[in-house]
């Protein structure tokens, strides 16, 4: 990195990690553009790459109102799947019973179809956020639950023995020992639980269809769908996805801000 | 593709044509043309069954196929993309269509009444949709930017009325206070099952002047063929007499398209649909099913503009034309041909 200022950029490897999936991005997205104004394909069909940027910004302050709606539901899952699942984790390694007598249940917890759930879910429970808040944590604390308890697991057995021979208590080992090993298998489940939290908002609320003052980006979709503004539809698909990518570089910023300095998928090799 | 799709169907009309010629020359070759409608198969949908069944299309000179619906179908897409030859639509999907620039026109609107309705329980004081202001209303999204807006207008609903719906009767039966969006024809069916003393509000007998069940179509058709529009609105208007006269015949191809009918429910529907005068009411009460009239567009429009749902500038009078209305009227039947 030191002498990055000397070289081209093209050998910079973080400046291609950038321009590369970039310059991917723009030439799919020039090759639509053409493709549509080529073969005059007419708008409700399928927008063209620049209708829906404009899109975008027409209808700015209606699809950022929605896109706050949808992120308030995802970060709410969110944080109820991180906490909710850890606790879920700390309590499976805690005894072997536990864990062979409930990991079943977070197997189907992650197996059941949010669709189908999620209308009886909106039944039992008159809160319209409260009830998208659980269809979301349902899809999203299995990945928790699942890595955080694996990584409580897989501690160095060398590693045990040492902090039993200098007689370490149970809290100090699960502190020194067992937590900072699980961090990395936690980070990796943190990654994959933010993008389904954002899935579960999404596909609770296509179920839910609430709009008004609450509505979130699938009711823009939906309320695009019926009244043919399919542009509209196409933007806040965009946001959804931006959303994602966005949770996505977030969580991976996170885990390797906090694994850099000791674990082997966060520290730089030397080369 | 489009000239594909264009030599194809030529190829298919001679190839046809060849072979009818030769079976029997007498015969018209028959013009193929597909109906896409709203759901799936149901007494609501009864007069398209009901001409298909007693062959009325074919003596207009059209194969008609009808392709049910369902809920992840978009019909305005299908039509307008030349998926669908003809599509069942509502007044304000077609206005709506024309403000987004999809080529879509209605041509007769078979539903002089749209079945939508809010369900209530009897006797808890929900008897009129003035009542119901200040109470909370489960409203599907369809329903959010359509007839909800046209209430808060005229009866002063509010926003925060607004549940979500939840495609059940379940908490419906358990609330004697709840109510919901329902469809007035045969929603009340599923009630009397579960035993409960319900009534729908039919917005439809206090102002809301949606057309349902249209027959919507693209400007090109009506350029290209106006013949067979003309045949399909005729053939279509005669099978939803004939329906009244005696649905046998149609209620036989809607339970072969979908299991999930039964007889008790199909009659019941086509009952609530002649005596509400889903079909034949208002300009049509004279037998013209499916006729449309200026004032009631207009209307329907200013109405729409004033809930806010559409802009004042629209040029509404494109989404429908009255050319084929007059195929809709009794004396026009098949001696027309």
């Amino acid at each position: 990195m030191r002498d990055s200022t000397q070289q081209p950029l093209i050998k910079n490897p973080r400046f291609v990690m950038i321009a590369a999936p970039l310059l991917v991005g723009i030439l799919v997205l020039l090759l639509w553009e053409a493709i549509v104004i080529a073969q005059e394909i007419p708008k409700y069909i399928l927008p063209a790459p620049s209708l829906i940027i404009s899109t975008l910004f027409e209808d700015w302050s209606l699809l950022m109102g929605a896109m706050g709606n949808t992120l308030y539901v995802t970060f709410l899952a969110f944080a109820i799947s991180v906490v909710l699942g850890s606790l879920i984790s700390f309590l499976f390694v805690q005894s072997r019973w536990i864990e062979v007598s409930f990991f079943p249940y977070a197997v189907i917890l992650q197996v059941t179809p949010v669709v189908a759930v999620a209308p009886l879910i909106i039944i039992w429970i008159d809160n319209t956020t409260l009830a998208l808040t659980i269809c979301a944590v349902i899809i999203a604390i299995f990945p928790i639950i699942s890595n955080t308890t694996m990584g409580l697991r897989s501690v160095n057995t060398k590693l045990v023995q040492l902090f039993d021979m200098y007689q370490a208590n149970r809290w100090q080992k699960l502190l020194r020992m067992r937590i900072p090993s699980a961090l990395p298998y936690f980070f990796g489940g943190l990654r994959i639980s933010s993008g389904l939290a954002l899935i579960g908002a999404v596909v609770a609320e296509f179920v839910a269809g609430t709009g008004g003052s609450q509505s979130g980006l699938a009711y823009v979709i939906m309320d695009s769908g019926y009244s043919l503004n399919i542009p509209r539809m196409f933007a806040a698909l965009l946001l959804i996805t931006l959303c994602g990518i966005a949770l996505f570089a977030a969580m991976s910023a996170l885990s390797h801000y906090t694994l850099r300095n000791w674990h082997e998928s966060a520290v730089r090799s030397e080369r | 593709m489009k000239s594909c799709k264009k030599t194809l169907t030529t190829l298919v009309a001679a190839l046809t044509a060849t072979l009818t010629a030769s079976a029997m020359a007498a015969d018209k070759e028959l013009f193929p043309v597909t109906y896409g409608t709203s759901w799936f198969a149901q007494s609501e949908h009864g007069g398209f069954y009901q001409a298909k069944a007693l062959g009325l299309y074919e003596k207009h000179g059209l194969d008609v196929t009808l392709k049910m619906g369902g809920p992840q179908v978009n019909g305005a897409q299908l039509l307008a993309s030349g998926k669908i030859d003809f599509n069942m639509g509502y007044s304000l999907n077609t206005l709506q269509a024309v403000e987004q620039g999809l080529p879509i026109v209605t041509v007769a609107a078979c539903a002089q009444k749209d079945p939508q309705a809010l369900m209530t329980h009897k006797g808890v004081g929900h008897d009129r949709l003035e009542d119901l202001k200040g109470e909370a209303i489960k409203v599907a999204a369809a329903g959010r930017n359509s007839y909800w807006p046209w209430l808060r207008e005229t009866f002063g609903y509010t926003d925060d009325q607004l549940r979500t719906y939840n495609y059940s009767f379940g908490p419906f039966a358990v609330d004697e206070k709840a109510i919901q969006q329902g469809y007035a024809t045969s929603d009340g069916y599923f009630l009397e099952k579960e035993g409960i003393e319900g009534q729908a509000l039919l917005l439809a007998d206090r102002g809301w002047k949606a057309y349902t069940t249209t027959i919507d179509t693209r400007p090109q058709m009506i350029e290209e063929h106006p013949d067979v529009v003309r045949a399909f609105v005729a053939a279509s208007s005669e099978g939803w007499r004939r329906f009244f006269e005696d649905p046998e015949p149609a209620m036989k191809l809607i339970k072969e398209a979908n299991k999930e009918q039964n007889r008790e429910l199909m009659l019941y529907a086509k009952n609530n649909l002649d005596e509400m005068g889903i079909t034949l009411s208002g300009d049509a009460a004279n037998g013209a099913a499916c006729t449309m009239t200026d004032q009631r567009w207009t209307d329907f429009f200013n109405d729409m503009v004033a809930a806010n749902v559409l802009p004042a500038d629209l040029e509404y009078t494109k989404a429908y034309t009255l050319e084929f209305v007059d195929a809709t009227q009794p004396d026009q039947e098949v001696s027309s041909q």
